[in-house]
C-alpha cells in the first residue's frame, strides 16, 4: 500500500483526484506523525521564524532608537558598499577557492577512515584508532593555530627539522601565501577527520550483516564487499552530508583564517569573514555586517538548492 | 455616612494625588533644563528644599560623599578576563563608601561589550551609566548627536567636576579632542600621560654596539652598518658567527610602518595618517620617507638583517628566542627589553634613538594617550550631577592613585616623605602586581576606564621600569611628534574612510610584505602601487582627514 | 563469520593495519605534544625545546585553572547543560526526523523546505535576543539550551538513517497487524537504531559541551556559566592585549595566560574523551534486525 503510494506519479485528472483522496487518507491515519512533529516545529517557530524579521536590518539603515522596523530603508546601499570594495573580487574568490577545496579535499578522508576501521577485526585497535583521531576535535582553534605555528616553525619546528632531515630545506608554512591554503586543509582535515567519521562508521553499522555473510559466502573478498556492499550502503548517507557541505560554500571560519593571518600571505587568506571584521572592527555596523551575511546566505542556498536538485536527478537522493 | 466620609477621603487623595503628579513633572522637566543649558549655575545651598530631586540629593557642604541621600546608579562596563568580580574590587567599593552611591553594575566580558552594548541600546535597556565603555567615535555621535541617547555632558564639567577641569585647562589639545563638531561632549577619556606608554621602542644591544667599536647610530645607515656587524660577528662568544638575529619582531606589519620616523615622515600607522606644521595633512605611503623605509628593509631583509620568521611569530615565539641559553636577539621591538628577555640583561639594551632622516627630520611618533568613549551618562539618568561628581574622583590625584594602585599603605607604601615614589606590594599567589591589581582591586587592569594615568601620579620604584623610563627620556621625548591627533570624523565619513581604509590597509600590507621580501622591486614598482591606492580612493580618505583636523585645530 | 580468508584479504588487511597505524602515530604524536606542552613551560614549548615529552616540567597551569573557584562551577554547570540539553535535543530530533522520513506523509516536503531555510538565514542576534527576553529566559538556564536546541542537519542526518537503515517491509508488516505509528517508533525504530542515536547524543553532547556562545548572550549570573565561557574568561586575555606591545603593564598580563593555554585545552575536553568509548559501544554491526524479522 505504501509503495503505492510513493510510486503514484502518473498526472491524469482522475488519477490527482484519487492522489488527492490518498493525500487526506494518509494525512489522517498518520496524524500521531504529526504531533511527532509538532514540538520541532514550535521550536523552529519561535526560535528561528519568529526573529526572522531581523532579516531587513540588511537594507536599512539600523539605528537602535527607532529599532529594527522603524528603522530607514536604505534599498541596496549596503551590499553596494560591499561589492564596490576594490577587495571584493580577491576576497570572493579567496573564500571560493579555500571553501572548495577544504569540501573537496576533505570530504572523502573521513568516509575513507571508516571504511577502513569498518574492516578492522581487533576491536581494541580499532577503538584505539578511532579516539585517537576523534580526540583533536576538542582542541580549540586558538590552541590549534598555536600548534601548527610550533610544529611547522622554520626555526625549529618538528615538521620541517624532518624535512631537512630528509634533505630537503624548511618550508615556510606559515609565512608565504603560496603554503597558506594547503596549511589550513591539511591541518582542518587532520582536525575533522575522526569526528566526520563517526557519522559514517554508524552508518556501516547500520548496514545489515546479512548481506554481509551472503557475500562471503559467495566468495566476495574485502575489496569487493566494501565496493558492492558497504560503499552503496551509505551512500545515501554520503550523498545527504555532501548536498549539506555544499551550502557552507561561503561560510569559511572567521577564527582560524584571522589567526593564521600574515602580511606576506594576506594575498590569500583574505576572506570574507575577515573582511567584515576589518571594516567594522571601526564601528560596529550592524547592517552592513547583515548585508555581507545576507550576500552569504542566498549564495549558500542557491548552492544547496542546485547540488540538491542534480543529486535528486541523478541519485534519487535529496533533501526534498 | 461612612460611606459619604470614604468618598471624601478619595476625593482628597485623589487631589493631592494629582497635585503631586504635577510637581513631580515640574520637578521633571526642571530636571531636564538644568541637565541641558542652566547647568552652569550652582545651587544655592539654602535653596535646598525648592530644588529638583537629581540637585537636592547633591552635599553642598563637602566633597564627599557626593549624595546626602543614598542613591543607586545603574552601570554598565567592559571587564577583562584576568579582573575580578568587579563588585568584589576595592576600587568599586571605595568608590561607592566614598561618595555614598550605591552602584548596580553588570560587567560585561570585553569580547562580548560591542554585542552587549548594541543590545542595550536595540532593546532599550541602558543603564545610568557606561563606565570602562569604549565607545568609538562613530557610536558617540550616532548615540549621541543623532539619537540622543547618551546626555551632552559639556555644561555640566566646569561645575561638577572641578578636578577633571583643571586637567582640560592643563590639557587644552584633550577638550578639543572630545568634543564633538557639534560642540557636545557625550564620553569622557582616559588620559595616559605615563611616557613609556606612549610609544614603541625598539631595543638594541649597546654592549654588542661597543664590542663592535661602533657609536649609538644616529641615521638609518649608521643602524644598518650596526645591524651588518651583528650579523657577521660572534656577538654573544659562543663560537658561533650565524646565531644572531640582527632584528627582530613579532608579527605586525605596522612595526615596519612605525619606523618611517626614521626616515623624515611620522603618521599615525593604524589611519596612515600624518600632518605638517602647516596644518595639511598626509597619507603616509605617499611619503618619500616610506618609500626609503620600505627600500631599508627589503635591503635588510636580501642581506639577512631581519629574523626570517619577523612576517609570522608571535609574541611568545620571539619571548622564546630571547629566553633561549645563548643572548641572540641584537635588536627587537616590545615594550621592555626585560619582557622579552632574561631579566639581567635589562639594562644591555638601549632605545633605538630618534635618528635623523635624509630631510633633516629628526623625530619619533607618538601617540595622544588619549583613550575617548570610557565614560558616559544616557539620557535616562536621573542623576547626572551626582554621577558627574562621582567620576572625577577619578581625574584627582586621590582617586586616580586609587584606580591605579588602591589603598596606600597596603597595596603601595610611599618611599619618601613628598610621596613622590612607591613601591608596590602584592600577597602570596599572584605572579606580579599586575595580576594581583586586576583580581582584587581596579578594573583598570585590561579595561580603559575614565580617569588619569600615572604621569603625575607618585612613581613606582623598579629599577627595571626606571631604566625602560629613562631610555623613553633620553633618546625619544626629545623628538617627539605626535603621530595624529585625535580628531571626529562624521557618521557618514566613518562609514566611507572605513571602507576606503579596509581597501587600502590590505593592499598595501601585501605589497609592502613583497617588496620586503624581494617579490617585487621597489624601483620598478612603486609607482603603480601608488597609482592603485590613488584608484582605491586614497585622496577621498585624505580629504575627509583634512576636513576633520581642521575642524579638530579651529577647536583648539 | 570465520571462513578462510583469501589472499587478497590477507594484503588487504595488512595494508590498512600499516594505513591506519601510520595515521593513529600521527595524532598519537600530535596529542602527546599537547599533553606535554600542558606541563612545560611556555618558552620550552615555542623554543622548540618540547619535542615528545615535557620540558622544565611545572603544574603551573593547572594549578591556576584550578584555583579559578569557578571552573568547578562550570563543570557542574555544564554536566547539567549536556545532560539535559541533549536528551531534549535528541527527543526532538529523532521524533521530527522519524516523521520527516516517512515518506507517506503528505506535507514533509514543505516541512522539509522550511526547516532548511532556517539552516541559511537567520535573524540575528538583535531580534533573537529580544524573544528570549519576552520569554522571560534571560538569565535562566533555559537561555543557554533552547537557542540551539535542534539542528536541522542533524535532523536531516537522522531522517536519512530512519529512511535506508529501517527496512520498509517492517513498517507494512507493523500496519498490517495493526499497529500504531507511535507504537511502531518506540518499540521498533527506535531499538534498531541505536547507532544513529548515539552519534546524535554524541553531537549534541559535544555542542552542549562546547557551548559558550549563548551563555554569553544571554546570561549575567555568573553562577550559571558554563565551563566553556569561564575558560574563555581566563584565557581572552592572551589575544586581547596582544596588540597593545607598547604597554608594560599588559605585557605582563598576557605573559601569565600563556601558561594556562594548554592546561586549559586538557581539562576542558577529557570528559568528552572519556565518553567516547561508551558511544563507541552502539556502533556494532547489523543489530538485531535479522532476529526481529523472523
Amino acid at each position: 500500500m505504501i509503495t503505492q503510494t510513493v510510486q503514484e506519479t502518473t498526472k491524469s485528472p482522475r488519477k490527482q483526484g484519487r492522489k488527492r483522496s490518498l493525500w487526506r487518507r494518509n494525512a489522517i491515519r498518520n496524524a500521531d506523525l504529526y504531533l511527532f512533529l509538532l514540538p520541532t516545529l514550535i521550536y523552529f517557530a519561535v526560535f528561528h521564524y519568529a526573529p526572522m524579521y531581523g532579516l531587513q536590518i540588511a537594507f536599512k539603515d539600523f539605528k537602535a532608537t527607532k529599532g529594527i522596523w522603524g528603522s530607514e530603508w536604505v534599498g541596496f546601499e549596503h551590499f553596494i558598499r560591499f561589492f564596490h570594495s576594490a577587495q571584493f573580487w580577491d576576497i570572493l574568490l579567496n573564500t571560493v577557492i579555500l571553501s572548495l577545496e577544504s569540501l573537496v579535499l576533505g570530504f572523502f578522508p573521513p568516509i575513507i577512515l571508516a571504511l577502513m576501521l569498518n574492516q578492522v577485526e581487533n576491536q581494541k585497535f580499532k577503538k584505539i584508532v578511532q579516539g585517537v583521531t576523534y580526540a583533536p576535535h576538542f582542541i580549540s582553534t586558538v590552541v590549534m593555530v598555536s600548534l601548527l605555528y610550533c610544529l611547522l616553525s622554520t626555526r625549529n619546528g618538528i615538521v620541517n627539522r624532518i624535512i631537512e632531515m630528509l634533505g630537503g630545506t624548511a618550508v615556510p608554512f606559515m609565512r608565504d601565501a603560496e603554503y597558506f591554503r594547503g596549511t589550513y586543509i591539511v591541518s582542518g582535515i587532520w582536525q575533522g577527520m575522526g569526528f566526520s567519521a563517526i557519522i559514517y562508521i554508524a552508518a556501516l553499522a547500520g548496514i545489515s550483516a546479512e548481506l554481509h555473510e551472503a557475500a562471503i559466502i559467495d566468495g566476495a573478498n574485502k575489496v569487493q564487499r566494501i565496493w558492492h556492499i558497504d560503499i552503496p550502503g551509505i551512500l545515501p548517507t554520503i550523498t545527504i552530508l555532501l548536498i549539506m557541505r555544499s551550502g557552507s560554500i561561503m561560510s569559511v571560519g572567521f577564527e582560524k583564517v584571522f589567526l593564521m593571518q600574515t602580511s606576506l600571505n594576506l594575498k590569500r587568506s583574505q576572506v570574507i569573514s575577515t573582511y567584515v571584521y576589518q571594516v567594522g572592527l571601526v564601528d560596529a555596523d550592524f547592517s552592513f555586517s547583515a548585508a555581507v551575511g545576507f550576500f552569504n546566505s542566498i549564495v549558500n542556498f542557491i548552492m544547496i538548492m542546485f547540488v540538491n536538485f542534480i543529486s535528486g536527478k541523478v541519485s534519487e537522493t535529496s533533501l526534498w | 455616612m461612612l460611606r459619604k466620609s470614604v468618598t471624601w477621603m478619595l476625593v482628597v487623595l485623589l487631589l493631592l494625588g494629582t497635585l503631586a503628579g504635577c510637581s513631580g513633572g515640574g520637578n521633571e522637566s526642571s530636571a531636564q533644563s538644568t541637565g541641558g543649558s542652566s547647568g552652569t549655575e550652582k545651587p544655592e545651598d539654602s535653596a535646598g528644599e525648592d530644588l529638583p530631586e537629581n540637585l537636592a540629593v547633591l552635599n553642598t557642604e563637602s566633597d564627599y560623599p557626593v549624595v546626602n541621600t543614598p542613591i543607586t546608579l545603574t552601570l554598565m562596563g567592559s571587564r577583562s578576563g584576568s579582573q575580578g568580580e568587579w563588585e568584589d574590587l576595592k576600587f568599586f567599593k571605595k568608590w561607592q563608601e566614598l561618595t555614598g552611591i550605591t552602584l548596580d553594575m553588570d560587567a560585561v566580558l570585553s569580547d562580548n561589550w560591542a554585542t552587549q552594548k548594541n543590545l542595550a541600546f536595540a532593546s532599550n535597556t541602558l543603564p545610568d551609566l557606561f563606565y570602562a565603555g569604549s565607545f568609538s567615535t562613530a557610536e558617540e555621535l550616532d548615540y549621541g548627536d543623532d539619537q540622543k541617547m547618551l546626555l551632552d555632558i559639556s555644561g555640566l564639567i566646569d561645575t561638577y567636576c572641578p578636578n577633571l577641569t583643571a586637567v582640560l585647562e592643563k590639557n587644552p589639545t584633550v577638550r578639543s579632542s572630545i568634543t564633538t563638531p557639534s560642540g557636545a561632549v557625550y564620553c569622557l577619556p582616559y588620559i595616559n600621560d605615563m611616557d613609556r606608554d606612549l610609544t614603541t621602542k625598539y631595543w638594541i644591544n649597546a654592549t654588542w654596539i661597543e664590542q663592535l667599536g661602533m657609536e649609538t647610530p644616529t641615521t638609518a645607515d649608521e643602524l644598518y652598518a650596526i645591524l651588518e656587524g651583528f650579523r657577521d660577528q660572534d656577538m654573544n662568544g659562543n663560537g658561533d658567527t650565524t646565531d644572531e638575529i640582527p632584528f627582530s619582531w613579532s608579527k605586525g606589519i605596522e612595526n615596519f610602518y612605525k619606523t618611517t620616523s626614521w626616515f623624515g615622515a611620522t603618521f599615525d600607522t593604524s589611519t596612515m595618517m600624518g600632518y605638517e606644521d602647516d596644518g595639511t595633512v598626509f597619507y603616509g605611503p605617499f611619503t618619500d620617507a616610506f618609500k626609503q623605509m620600505v627600500q631599508w628593509f627589503a635591503n635588510a631583509w636580501a642581506d639577512g638583517l631581519l629574523d626570517s620568521e619577523i612576517f609570522e611569530q608571535d609574541g611568545n615565539q620571539l619571548k622564546a628566542k630571547g629566553q633561549g641559553e645563548e643572548l641572540i636577539l641584537g635588536a627587537f621591538t616590545s615594550a621592555g627589553p626585560y619582557i622579552t628577555l632574561p631579566t639581567e640583561y635589562n639594562e644591555d639594551y638601549i632605545a633605538i634613538p630618534a635618528l635623523t632622516a635624509d630631510n633633516g627630520k629628526q623625530e619619533w611618533f607618538r601617540t595622544s594617550g588619549l583613550k575617548r568613549g570610557t565614560f558616559a551618562i544616557t539620557t535616562g539618568c536621573q542623576y547626572p550631577e551626582a554621577a558627574l561628581r562621582m567620576v572625577d574622583w577619578v581625574y584627582g590625584k586621590e582617586g586616580a592613585l586609587y584606580q591605579m594602585r588602591g589603598e596606600a599603605g597596603v597595596d603601595f607604601v610611599y618611599q619618601d616623605e613628598n610621596e613622590e615614589t612607591c613601591v608596590v606590594q602584592w600577597p602570596e599567589g599572584y605572579d606580579n602586581f599586575e595580576t594581583y591589581r586586576a583580581k582584587e582591586i581596579t578594573p583598570n587592569s585590561g579595561s580603559s576606564t575614565p580617569g588619569i594615568g600615572g604621569g603625575t601620579l607618585p612613581q613606582v620604584v623598579n629599577p627595571l621600569n626606571d631604566w625602560i623610563n629613562l631610555q623613553v627620556e633620553t633618546q625619544l621625548k626629545p623628538y617627539w611628534k605626535l603621530a595624529f591627533p585625535d580628531v571626529y570624523l562624521s557618521p557618514d565619513d566613518t562609514e566611507k574612510a572605513a571602507s576606503i581604509l579596509a581597501d587600502l590597509k590590505n593592499y598595501l600590507e601585501i605589497a609592502v610584505g613583497e617588496f620586503i621580501t624581494g617579490k617585487r622591486d621597489v624601483d620598478a614598482d612603486w609607482d603603480s602601487m601608488i597609482a592603485e591606492l590613488e584608484s582605491m580612493g586614497a585622496k577621498d580618505y585624505v580629504a575627509i582627514y583634512q576636513e576633520a583636523y581642521t575642524s579638530w585645530a579651529s577647536n583648539s | 563469520m570465520a571462513i578462510g580468508k583469501t589472499k587478497g584479504d590477507k594484503i588487504f588487511n595488512f595494508i590498512n593495519y600499516t594505513l591506519l597505524s601510520l595515521l593513529a602515530l600521527s595524532f598519537i604524536y600530535v596529542l602527546i605534544f599537547v599533553i606535554s606542552a600542558s606541563f612545560s613551560s611556555p618558552t620550552a614549548v615555542y623554543s622548540g625545546k618540547v619535542v615528545l615529552w615535557p620540558v622544565d616540567v611545572t603544574l603551573e597551569g593547572y594549578e591556576r585553572v584550578f584555583r579559578e573557584s569557578k571552573v568547578w562551577i562550570g563543570y557542574r554547570n555544564t554536566v547539567f547543560y549536556t545532560l539535559v540539553g541533549t536528551l531534549l535535543s535528541v527527543a526532538l530530533t529523532t521524533t521530527s526526523a522519524y516523521a520527516l522520513s516517512r515518506k507517506d506523509l503528505p506535507g514533509r516536503g514543505v516541512v522539509t523546505g522550511l526547516l532548511v531555510f532556517t539552516m541559511f538565514f537567520s535573524g540575528g542576534l538583535i531580534p533573537t535576543y529580544l524573544i528570549i527576553r519576552d520569554l522571560n529566559l534571560l538569565d535562566s538556564m533555559w537561555a543557554v539550551i533552547l537557542p540551539s536546541c535542534v539542528s536541522m542537519s542533524n535532523i536531516i542526518i537522522a531522517r536519512t538513517f530512519f529512511a535506508n537503515s529501517i527496512p520498509i517491509d517492517l513498517l507494512e508488516a507493523a500496519q498490517l497487524d495493526g499497529c500504531s505509528n507511535s507504537r511502531y517508533f518506540f518499540s521498533i525504530v527506535l531499538p534498531l537504531s541505536q547507532a544513529i542515536i548515539a552519534v546524535l547524543c554524541l553531537y549534541y553532547a559535544v555542542g552542549y559541551w562546547n557551548q559558550y556562545f549563548n551563555a554569553m548572550i544571554y546570561l549575567k549570573d555568573r553562577e550559571k556559566y558554563t565551563l566553556q565561557l569561564i575558560l574563555r574568561e581566563i584565557l581572552i586575555e592572551a589575544q586581547a592585549s596582544e596588540a597593545m606591545t607598547d604597554n608594560l603593564e599588559a605585557a605582563q598580563l598576557q605573559e601569565v595566560s600563556e601558561v594556562l593555554k594548554y592546561a586549559l585545552i586538557i581539562v576542558a575536553s577529557v570528559p568528552m574523551l572519556i565518553i567516547y568509548p561508551f558511544v563507541q559501544k552502539y556502533f556494532v554491526k547489523g543489530v538485531m534486525i535479522g532476529s526481529l524479522k523472523g
